[in-house]
């Protein structure tokens, strides 16, 4: 039985090879911007289903999505035995992406017809956003007890938001580059919060023993998955201060930037673990790279450490973050000590209405020789 | 065409005494029988189904099954996985089916564990549970007997894992399709003709209307003297779910007993940790010889018998103990994932689960007591002496301490209509075989 499957395998990689030779009998009509490359195989399964597994690249410069294979099966005659047709693995393919797919001719009597197939592909625009923020943390692949080969691996969210319906697409390629499985799960549990990290385990349905590398790629319903090629926005935070009183406004500047340059029109959220207001709390990067806001502290009845995040993201990169934390000091009772020594200075006249401090300035009692900096309170 | 789903037969039951393993036990320990063994009398005979084959389909095994299992009780060179592709079309949202079924593994996720359970009802399973210990109840580790316990399990998987993204709120299913469930029924049916014989099928699953793509495969099994046991199903008044309800499977509800959760000789006696083994050194309530009837109550959710539907026998199918290791995950969408309101999964833990589902493997484990006693025995005559032989439970009601629904004093009502032929009764089924 595993001799008929390789011969078939073989059988099968020597009409990959005969696509190019003779086109009129394994035609791929490639349509719009999708198209797919001579990585495709078909063999017989070890049901008797006659499968092809490939893929599709994105060659243009919009995300596609509902890219959809159409095989056309041929028996030794050129006589079409049968079409199928099925998605591809991912939903959205960003511009330069690839996706494998999948088509099994379900029918075991005209699948031991199959003498070769021909291979078309339709797409349509996505106008909608797929930010690549997911990432493929690690992942190993061994075989289980049963013989078959499996996937486990972490998908990381490095948005600021829910990752729902995460999807792992797993393409496995022989020594010749050709794919010889493909396979896709969702992580357990499908819906990933922002910077966390959830778990994956794939199995492919059929062997692919002669398999030497895989790929793996994510998607879910709001985000892509980081290229490999993307790089990490660098995110620098800076507070004017690291101590502030409790209702007092503390400045914010988020500098986004790639290696030396400034990231322009980077999304920027400002978040805080223990309360306070942004305004704005989040933004874009003006040209410099820069964004700014201002923190208004919350009132705290003893002193808090606040942590201050600024995640920052933009198309092609990944998302960058950085972190400062600063201290909120409590409203504090009067300090007669200090009221009675301002008194006797004749700077301030001091009002004490409904537990807060109200401070007063008295034009004609200031010491002249005073400046305004030491009736900052 | 149209298609069932076929979803998981499963109640999960308070998850409060889990007990992660923290060391492997030593490889021979003491055997123990369980309140569920002995009600129905297997603990009191000699077969254990040597030479029985049950192809048990459900969610395959998990991947650390020999934590639990004896390594040579599961025929692991014939386990076999059927899947059919189902996926949501990206464009018009419905459901598209493959039309084939592509092979998968048997060993499931180690979020599959029904099947898991399911088994270790049959050949029962190692127990060590050091958590026993911090609620006053140290147990050492030990072998929770099974009714067959020497029977051979081959695990067929034909329910996956799917998440379809708009349905079933997102949540992470287990079930199979008509033709990834005829599939495991034609596969373990040609294992029969090939020589692994006598066989039982035994499916804990069930949808709610009949295919003729399941009976069909049924028939064939049947044909070639393969005993087919199914679930009653979980639905209660609302009738049997199929292939439990045809006439020609035999099929199998859920019953409980009157003093799960007592404590011997207390009062008042509710709770007690080790209620479910069977133990002089742990001070159990050992149920009488014969069975009192009296003591048998019927669960709410075993699914009662309608026009047109056969309801065969009883067998235990509340707060039956196993192996459950890690989450609820693969319970069926109305479960609401009640196990996660009592702990934090964690792998290798033992759980209490119920539901027509854990009936099944008492009923198909019994079959393999009277198989290997006359394995020429056909359907007909292994579900003819089952029922002959069944323990009569008349209709009734009875006031038990529950956990589930009420975490107290409940009471439960059956009429005729829940009872089958009553509770199948090992000893008295095994001792009608003809030799």
């Amino acid at each position: 039985m595993k001799e008929i499957f390789k011969r078939k395998v073989l059988f099968a990689i020597l009409f990959s090879v005969l696509i190019f030779l003779r086109p009129s009998l394994e035609k791929i009509v490639a349509s719009g911007q999708a198209t797919i490359p001579p990585t495709h195989l078909g063999f017989v399964d070890k049901l008797g289903y006659y499968r092809v597994v490939g893929e599709v690249v994105n060659i243009g410069d919009k995300n596609i999505r509902y890219v959809k294979v159409n095989a056309t099966f041929y028996n030794i005659g050129n006589t079409v035995i049968a079409n199928r047709s099925s998605y591809a693995m991912l939903d959205v393919l960003l511009p330069g992406r690839k996706t494998p797919f999948e088509i099994v001719l379900g029918n075991k009597t005209a699948s031991a017809l199959v003498d070769h197939y021909s291979l078309s592909v339709s797409s349509e625009e996505y106008q909608g956003e797929k930010p690549p923020s997911l990432q493929i943390m690690q992942s190993t692949t061994f075989i289980d007890e049963a013989g078959f080969q499996k996937v486990n691996g972490t998908v990381k969210n490095l948005a600021m938001s829910n990752a729902t319906y995460v999807k792992v697409v797993a393409t496995f390629y022989n020594p010749q580059g050709k794919i010889v499985g493909a396979t896709y799960g969702y992580t357990k549990p499908p819906t990933i919060m922002p910077s966390h990290t959830e778990l994956f385990e794939l199995e492919l349905g059929e062997k692919a023993d002669n398999f030497s590398i895989y790929g793996l790629a994510a998607e879910s319903m709001e985000y892509a998955a980081v290229s490999p090629a993307a790089t990490t926005v660098t995110v620098s935070l800076t507070l004017n201060t690291k101590t502030v009183n409790s209702g007092a406004n503390v400045s914010l500047q988020v500098h986004v930037g790639n290696g030396t340059l400034p990231v322009k029109d980077a999304a920027v959220q400002l978040e805080s673990d223990k309360g306070g207001v942004f305004n704005p709390q989040s933004g874009y990067t003006n040209s410099n790279g820069n964004f700014t806001a201002t923190f208004t502290a919350p009132t705290v009845t003893q002193q808090t450490l606040i942590t201050i995040t600024a995640n920052a993201t933009k198309t092609g990169f990944i998302v960058g973050q950085s972190q400062k934390q600063i201290t909120v000091n409590p409203i504090s009772p009067p300090d007669l000590t200090r009221w009675t020594n301002f008194a006797a200075a004749g700077a301030l006249a001091i009002a004490i209405i409904g537990g807060g401090i109200i401070i007063t300035r008295r034009k004609r009692h200031r010491p002249k020789k005073r400046t305004k900096s030491h009736f900052q309170s | 065409m149209k298609r069932t789903i076929l979803a998981l037969l499963a109640i999960t039951f308070a998850t409060i005494l889990i007990a992660p393993t923290i060391a492997r036990p030593p490889m021979v320990l003491p055997r123990k029988n369980t309140w569920d063994s002995d009600i129905i009398n297997s603990d009191s005979i000699d077969y254990t189904g040597k030479n029985v084959y049950v192809a048990v389909l459900d969610t395959g095994l998990v991947p650390n099954w020999r934590d639990y299992f004896p390594g040579d009780r599961i025929a692991t060179h014939l386990g076999k996985g059927f899947q059919e592709p189902v996926h949501v079309d990206p464009q018009t949202g419905e459901l598209v089916y493959g039309g084939f079924v592509t092979q998968t593994s048997w060993v499931g996720s180690t979020l599959s564990t029904h099947g898991t359970h399911v088994i270790s009802t049959i050949i029962g399973y190692n127990y060590y549970a050091p958590s026993d210990a911090l609620g006053g109840y140290p147990l050492p580790p030990l072998f929770v007997k099974g009714i067959a316990p020497d029977v051979t399990i081959i695990p067929v998987k034909v329910l996956s894992n799917y998440i379809l993204p708009g349905y079933y709120e997102g949540k992470e299913l287990v079930f199979g399709t008509d033709n990834a469930v005829a599939a495991g029924i034609y596969y373990a049916t040609e294992l029969k003709m090939e020589g692994y014989s006598p066989m039982i099928i035994s499916m804990s699953l069930g949808g709610p209307e009949p295919t003729q793509v399941i009976e069909d495969s049924i028939d064939y099994a049947i044909a070639h003297g393969v005993i087919v046991v199914a679930a009653a199903g979980n639905e209660g008044t609302a009738g049997m779910d199929w292939p439990g309800a045809y006439p020609q499977v035999i099929s199998a509800g859920a019953n409980g007993w009157r003093y799960e959760w007592y404590k011997p000789a207390a009062a008042p006696p509710p709770r007690y940790r080790l209620w479910w083994l069977q133990d002089n050194t742990y001070g159990y309530r050992d149920i009488p010889e014969p069975t009192p009837p009296e003591d048998v109550y019927i669960t709410d959710f075993s699914a009662r018998e309608k026009a047109g539907q056969q309801l065969d026998v009883l067998a235990p199918g509340s707060w039956v103990r196993g192996p459950f290791p890690d989450d609820y995950s693969h319970l069926p969408w109305w479960s609401e994932g009640m196990g996660w309101y009592f702990s934090t999964p964690g792998l290798t833990n033992f759980y209490y689960v119920g539901g027509t589902s854990m009936a099944t493997p008492h009923v198909s484990a019994v079959a393999a007591l009277m198989l290997e006693k006359n394995p020429t025995l056909n359907q007909a005559q292994v579900e003819s002496i089952i029922k002959a032989t069944a323990l009569p439970i008349p209709p009734g009601s009875m006031t038990v301490w529950d956990l589930v629904p009420t975490q107290g004093w409940y009471t439960y009502s059956w009429g005729s209509d829940a009872t089958g032929a009553g509770l199948i009764q090992a000893d008295a089924a095994v001792a009608a075989v003809p030799l």
